[in-house]
């Protein structure tokens, strides 16, 4: 097919094509003669001109605008809120939706979650809020999501923070349980991020795997406790709220009892956390044969280590931790 | 810190010189028109049909570009240049959007079910890119034609004066690859090995 042969079809097709649909024929056996292959081709390119309401009708732009608008992703798609205009709804988590955005100002793509409404109607809790929030925004950390910024307009209030690109822990996990030194590889990163997190005088409060990303880099710990958020009465850590979450089995027992929390809770929810990668189940499996998947002696105690009930029981300090498994991880 | 005119210039410049960092840069500035236009169908505010929607283009485009304020040699050059850049980055997208819903684990967290429609759609944008490749293995120039007006979103008379031809000749010639992808499309839908048609 060269292109003047395809020059004198489209030449032809477009007669055709302006002619109305009774007179085509005629046309064709003139245009075409006796080349049946000519007008076997030009046929079923007019065929074609019949499908209304293809996607080559509008610019492309406007085809993919209308189906993200078809999708019905999310109230804010499109919107500005700030410097920040908002794209696709990545995420609904228990607190409000996350969004996609760019940030007009640096022109990069940052992760936008919109808080609620109930957060803007107490004073006293914006206050405490705005004072962890900046707390959060200090932390640096190659482990820890970045806390950009905190705004709102008209409003509605919001928190930027890093863009990232990966899986979270808890769908890896839905795939089934990591080998041991995968597990190890992202236990030793957690602790790392804790580490650091806790020198800071930061505890987490809500460590599961729906709050540990995977990426290109290695793990990325998100939500970092902002307190002020999770508990919108005063009726603090009802218990269903947070199964609904899904928090309830990695809440330490000080937690779930709306006793003091400290450091220590984020130890126990972290052995919580590791023993679900390895063994498939956020609870201590029985003895004997009931385990799914061999855990390593030393592992054991390391992670029976974080799961006393008592905190005063526990490793105190997740500096030993992170020693601890290193420890492990050479020996293994 | 706003990105400029100048830096676009630079930007594309880059990018057809095979800067692949350039692209990552300009992305940004083309999802957000997107989805401006996104949010614009999605709140009832209709735009029928394809005047309207190219003038909308047209907008979107001078908006991202100030093309009246830069300096290029070859008018027909840049808007070839920044209609295979809106190609890529919406047939990445497109990509992007129905592998993701598919756990492949590109973007983070749970996504909304995408309704059926939409995906079908995506799926038909990376379809008409693969098209789009073999005819321009066929004939380069109708490739410019739709890279000009369906991806660039240029009227007949823009088309028309970058390609330096007459009107009615890129009539004629949009007409023909129009009929031609959709005839692809229609025969990859049903071998779905994505094989298509020898011509």
């Amino acid at each position: 097919m060269t292109p003047e042969s395809l020059e004198q079809i489209e030449i032809i097709y477009s007669d055709a094509l302006a002619l109305p649909p009774q007179e085509r024929p005629a046309f064709l056996d003139r245009a075409c003669g006796n080349d049946r292959d000519l007008r076997a081709e030009i046929e079923s390119l007019l065929g074609c001109e019949q499908q209304a309401g293809t996607c080559l009708d509008k610019p492309a732009i406007h085809f993919v605008a209308e189906s993200l608008a078809a999708e019905g992703g999310g109230v804010f798609m499109g919107r500005m809120l700030g410097r920040y205009q908002l794209l696709s709804l990545v995420g609904r988590g228990g607190m409000g939706e996350v969004y996609c955005a760019v940030d007009t100002h640096l022109n990069r793509l940052v992760a936008v979650k919109i808080l609620p409404a109930y957060l803007a109607e107490d004073p006293a809790r914006l206050q405490r809020f705005t004072v962890e929030a900046r707390v959060i925004a200090a932390l640096n950390h190659p482990r820890i999501c970045v806390l950009h910024d905190v705004g709102h307009d008209e409003g509605t209030r919001y928190l930027v923070f890093e863009y990232l690109i990966g899986q979270m822990l808890s769908d890896r996990l839905s795939g089934g349980t990591l080998p041991v030194p995968e597990a190890l590889k992202y236990a030793i990163e957690v602790a790392e991020a804790l580490e650091y997190a806790h020198e800071q005088g930061v505890v987490h409060h809500d460590l599961k795997p729906q709050n540990i990303m995977l990426t290109r880099t290695g793990v990325k710990l998100l939500d970092f406790g902002i307190a002020e958020l999770r508990y919108p009465d005063a009726d603090a850590s009802a218990p269903e709220s947070q199964l609904r979450s899904g928090t309830l089995p990695y809440m330490a027992p000080e937690q779930i009892e709306g006793r003091q929390t400290d450091a220590r809770t984020d130890i126990f929810a972290f052995g919580v956390m590791t023993c679900e990668m390895i063994t498939g189940r956020p609870v201590f499996p029985g003895t004997g044969a009931q385990a799914e998947t061999v855990m390593p002696p030393a592992l054991d105690v390391v992670i029976r280590g974080c799961l006393a009930r008592d905190p005063s029981e526990r490793w105190q300090s997740m500096s030993d931790v992170l020693l601890i498994l290193k420890h492990v991880a050479a020996g293994i | 810190m706003k990105i400029s005119p100048e830096d676009i210039t630079q930007l594309l410049r880059a990018w057809n010189a095979g800067d692949e960092s350039a692209l990552e840069k300009m992305t940004p500035l083309v999802y957000r028109e997107l989805y401006r236009l996104a949010g614009h169908y999605m709140y009832g505010e209709r735009e029928g049909h394809t005047l309207q929607a190219t003038a909308l283009v047209n907008e979107a485009y001078l908006r991202l570009i100030e093309w009246k304020n830069v300096q290029w040699q070859n008018r027909g050059h840049f808007f070839g240049v920044c209609a295979q850049l809106m190609r890529r980055i919406l047939v990445d997208y497109a990509r992007s959007r129905r592998y993701a819903k598919r756990g492949g684990g590109a973007i983070s967290v749970s996504l909304e079910d995408a309704a059926p429609a939409a995906e079908d759609n995506f799926a038909a944008l990376m379809e008409i890119d693969l098209a789009l490749q073999r005819l321009s293995v066929i004939d380069p120039r109708l490739t410019q034609v739709v890279e000009l007006r369906y991806f660039g979103g240029l009227s007949v008379e823009e088309t028309a004066e970058v390609l330096k031809v007459a009107p009615i000749t890129v009539i004629r010639q949009w007409n023909f690859a129009r009929a031609w992808l959709l005839r692809e499309l229609a025969g990859t839908t049903k071998n779905d090995t994505g094989i298509s048609r020898a011509n």
